[in-house]
């Protein structure tokens, strides 16, 4: 069924379209007519998708593309940072999760979310490349990265998963104020300790 | 015999399809369901609407009940009709001809989703939004700014923050 394709726009470069006659694919242009016409760019009519498809795009999206996308606008950085995708980027490589899904959730907001672990405790891990400087020995103990899969992001294991966890949780109290600590010891402790992170 | 649904675009034009097609949209469903067999799209243009029937006839081909009489050998040999999001099409010859589907720019793409959201087809608003996924998947901001055609509202100080704050998304692996 041939496509009526008169439409003109400019979404930037490298999108892919086709003719159907003759099965032309071009990456330079943005714009297909059928009396092929230069390439159009500049604030033309891409329509805006709402806020609720940004947000399905980038649950779609790896944690790499997450970060970028904060740099795009205030609007996608607010989106990008959303708890839930992070979640579902720290989580989607994980053989298992240690515990419920609720009661990992509810742990990890309260120790900083799951932005904070994978920028700080899952990512200094991650394969060579995408290393940080400072933590070579620890790399070299997980898993080597499975074929296939984009960016070459391992599979995390349960120790992986705890290790992160563990020094999240470490993390947290180091920042915690001692003060607080010496008062409050014994009862109430835990208490204190998720009204210092909401204070934050 | 196929029992014909009327839909109508938001510039007027008229489509008339098979019921089973028109289904693939849920909402369409039930509003055929009240007995409505003219339906009003006006927020759909026609050029949009074209493409989604074209969707929508080659997944009911796939997707057909029994009594339809479009079925063919390929619908029985293959029912991927159970939907959930990020659940790839079984059937490879379809998933072939859905990558030819989305090769379009980046307008027609969005104007697709947002019809098939509206529309609520489950399927097809998964598709695009895959390809749109994949298609900022490792693209720099500058990039996917032009791709969406949005605005950079940053100051320079917030910006060079956010850069360094996320450095390690922005290495080439």
């Amino acid at each position: 069924m041939k496509r009526p394709s008169i439409e003109v726009s400019g979404g930037g470069s490298g999108e892919l379209l086709l003719d159907e006659d003759n099965n032309k694919r071009s990456r330079s242009g943005g714009v297909y007519i059928e009396a092929v016409a230069p390439e159009e760019e500049g604030p033309l009519a891409v329509a805006e998708l709402g806020e609720d498809l940004v947000l399905e795009v980038l649950k779609r999206a790896d944690a790499w593309t997450l970060g970028r996308a904060a740099c795009v606008s205030r609007r996608w950085r607010r989106l990008a940072e959303d708890e839930g995708l992070w979640e579902a980027a720290c989580t989607r490589d994980w053989v298992k999760v240690p515990c419920g899904k609720q009661q990992l959730r509810s742990v990890v907001l309260a120790l900083g979310g799951f932005r904070r672990l994978h920028s700080l405790y899952i990512l200094p891990f991650l394969a060579p490349s995408a290393r940080r400087p400072g933590s070579g020995s620890l790399a070299l103990a997980l898993q080597p990265p499975v074929s296939g899969r984009s960016r070459h992001q391992p599979r995390w294991g349960k120790d992986e998963v705890q290790l992160s966890l563990s020094l999240l949780s470490i993390g947290f109290f180091e920042k915690m104020n001692p003060n607080t600590i010496t008062r409050r010891l014994g009862g109430g402790f835990m208490d204190n300790a998720w009204a210092q992170s909401s204070e934050e | 015999m196929a029992k014909m649904i009327k839909l109508v675009s938001g510039d007027g034009a008229e489509f008339e399809v098979e019921e089973e097609v028109a289904f693939q949209s849920k909402i369409i469903k039930d509003i055929v369901a009240d007995a409505d067999d003219v339906i009003p799209l006006p927020t759909v243009s026609s050029k949009v609407l074209i493409q989604v029937i074209e969707y929508c006839r080659k997944h009911a081909a796939v997707n057909s009940f029994p009594l339809s009489p479009s079925s063919s050998a390929a619908a029985a040999a293959s029912s991927s009709s159970s939907i959930s999001y990020s659940k790839p099409v079984s059937d490879p010859a379809l998933r072939a001809w859905d990558n030819e589907f989305v090769k379009l720019n980046n307008s027609s793409l969005f104007d697709i989703v947002i019809a098939a959201n509206y529309l609520d087809i489950e399927e097809l608003v998964d598709l695009v939004l895959e390809t749109v996924a994949d298609r900022i998947k490792g693209k720099q901001a500058q990039e996917i700014r032009r791709q969406f055609n949005i605005e950079n509202d940053f100051t320079p100080e917030e910006e060079e923050a956010l850069r360094r704050e996320n450095s390690w998304a922005f290495q080439n692996n």
